[in-house]
């Protein structure tokens, strides 16, 4: 009888849990404790630990298919609430719990996923000031990713066609809620990033904490972080903060935000060009004004170096006038005197000169007679006095020797 | 460097920033001054003209799909 009782270790663990698997209590069970030793099993992607409170604890096993869909981290020390069955591993006969789901004791599961992902990724530097891209001052083409039906695309159209209508835009569509999202996202953002985009807009309209979470997507956030191009994110309202806003370049608060912040405005600019232009105009006109001023004072200088040299050849000249007078007058002089001399000489030979003192001319047939012997008897002969003239004949002729010096023999 | 319809808007302020530093500069030599004045205005006629376009463009890329299915 006793031999009929004796059972296999084997038999009694399949006893036992078939008794635990037929109570219903244990089949669907809610649990409240503390994680500890948390040990994830790599190769096979379950995870195992225990669940304890003050005086018990239970050991747990949560299966990859489970774990998967938990959108955070268990971590030792975390209060969670379990859901799960109480069953039994027959081979080590530990009753233990096996996990379906848990969620965050205190807060939700969501929120505890976002604070591991962003702790984590901020510490991996992905939202590392340091590492922000500057945003283009005048980008001429926008990427802008976000649904393609929906205000967002509208709003943005809006504000970039009033601001800086010169920008184009290309729209990136992607869904941006549910389980497809995270990865259109990332697939539109990759996309827009190759195209050569000079900025791009991440942006989605207000919603709850699960309608914003594909925004919460550690791959978009990664994707985001290795971008060349300069993104600006702006997901749901104003207090909203997505880990897709901690790892962009610039958040904005909303999308509209995003796109005044994408581009200058317009009518901004074109005073400033007009500035610059006023500013090219004057520059040019001064420094024409200052080349004017030298202009004007190098000929000043010019027209005075030339008086002051004029002055100097005319002084010059008037010496070398007054030289060439006096040099004039020194050459002339000694002939006048001896001009003088002859005029003087010439009137002594003038024969009306010694008419004047008295003497004759007397004139014969062949001429001027000179002595009484070349006259002959009954000559007419014709004499000049200073007044004038007489006629007569000779009637005697004498060459008795003529007149001495000093006595007049007649 | 002359103005081409290709230049950046960025380019062009850049540069117009430039020639009117470069303008209010004595050591600039009067011919290139001139020159710059000229390029000055081709600048900010291109600005204007850039600014002027009055009209937003929006395209809708057609998305790859298969690259990324979650």
């Amino acid at each position: 009888m006793m031999e009929s009782l004796i059972l296999t270790v084997s038999q009694v663990n399949r006893y036992v849990k078939s008794l635990l698997d037929g109570d219903r209590k244990l089949a669907e069970v809610l649990i409240r404790g503390e994680i500890s030793n948390y040990s994830d099993h790599y190769r096979s992607g379950h995870a195992y630990f225990t669940l304890k409170d003050e005086g018990s604890s239970i050991r747990a096993a949560f299966f990859r298919s489970y774990r998967e869909r938990l959108p955070f981290r268990p971590q030792d020390g975390m209060g969670v609430i379990i859901r799960g069955q109480v069953s039994l591993y027959e081979r080590d006969g530990a009753y233990q719990l096996y996990v379906w789901d848990m969620q965050p004791d205190g807060v939700g599961a969501l929120h505890l996923a976002y604070e591991q992902l962003k702790k984590r990724l901020a510490e991996e530097g992905l939202f590392d000031p340091a590492a922000k891209k500057p945003l283009p001052p005048f980008p001429e083409t926008i990427g802008v990713i976000t649904s393609p039906t929906g205000a967002v695309i509208q709003d943005i159209c809006n504000v970039i066609g009033r601001r800086y209508p010169c920008a184009g835009l290309r729209l990136y569509p992607a869904s941006v809620q549910g389980s497809q999202a995270a990865g259109e996202l990332r697939a539109a953002l990759r996309q827009a990033d190759r195209d050569g985009c000079d900025l791009l807009i991440l942006a989605r309209g207000g919603g709850s904490l699960e309608d914003l979470w594909p925004f919460n997507d550690e791959g978009l956030a990664r994707e985001i972080f290795a971008a060349r191009t300069p993104i600006i994110s702006a997901v749901g309202h104003e207090t909203d903060f997505t880990i897709a806003d901690f790892a962009a370049d610039l958040r904005a608060p909303t999308p509209s935000a995003a796109a005044e912040l994408a581009v200058p405005d317009g009518e901004r600019l074109r005073l400033t060009v007009q500035g610059l232009q006023n500013a090219a105009v004057y520059g040019i006109g001064q420094r024409l004004a200052v080349e004017e001023q030298r202009l004007e004072r190098l000929s000043l200088e010019r027209k005075e170096r030339m008086e002051s040299l004029l002055k100097r050849r005319e002084q010059s000249l008037t010496l070398l006038r007054d030289r060439a007078a006096a040099l004039g007058s020194a050459l002339l002089e000694p002939k006048e005197k001896r001009l003088a001399i002859a005029a003087g000489k010439l009137s002594a030979l003038n024969p009306m000169g010694v008419l004047a003192r008295g003497y004759t001319v007397t004139m014969g047939e062949k001429g001027i007679c000179l002595a009484a012997g070349e006259l002959a008897q009954g000559e007419e002969i014709v004499t000049l006095f200073r007044d004038g003239r007489i006629r007569s004949r000779v009637t005697e002729i004498q060459t008795d020797g003529g007149i001495q010096e000093g006595q007049l023999k007649l | 460097m002359s103005v081409k319809k290709t230049m950046k808007f960025e380019e062009a302020m850049a540069r117009l920033e430039e020639i009117v530093a470069l303008l209010g500069d004595q050591a600039t030599p009067l011919d290139q001054a001139l020159k710059l004045y000229g390029e000055a205005s081709e600048l900010s006629a291109f600005c204007n003209a850039k600014l002027g376009e009055a009209r937003l463009r929006l395209v809708t890329v057609e998305r790859k799909d298969g690259e990324d299915t979650p």
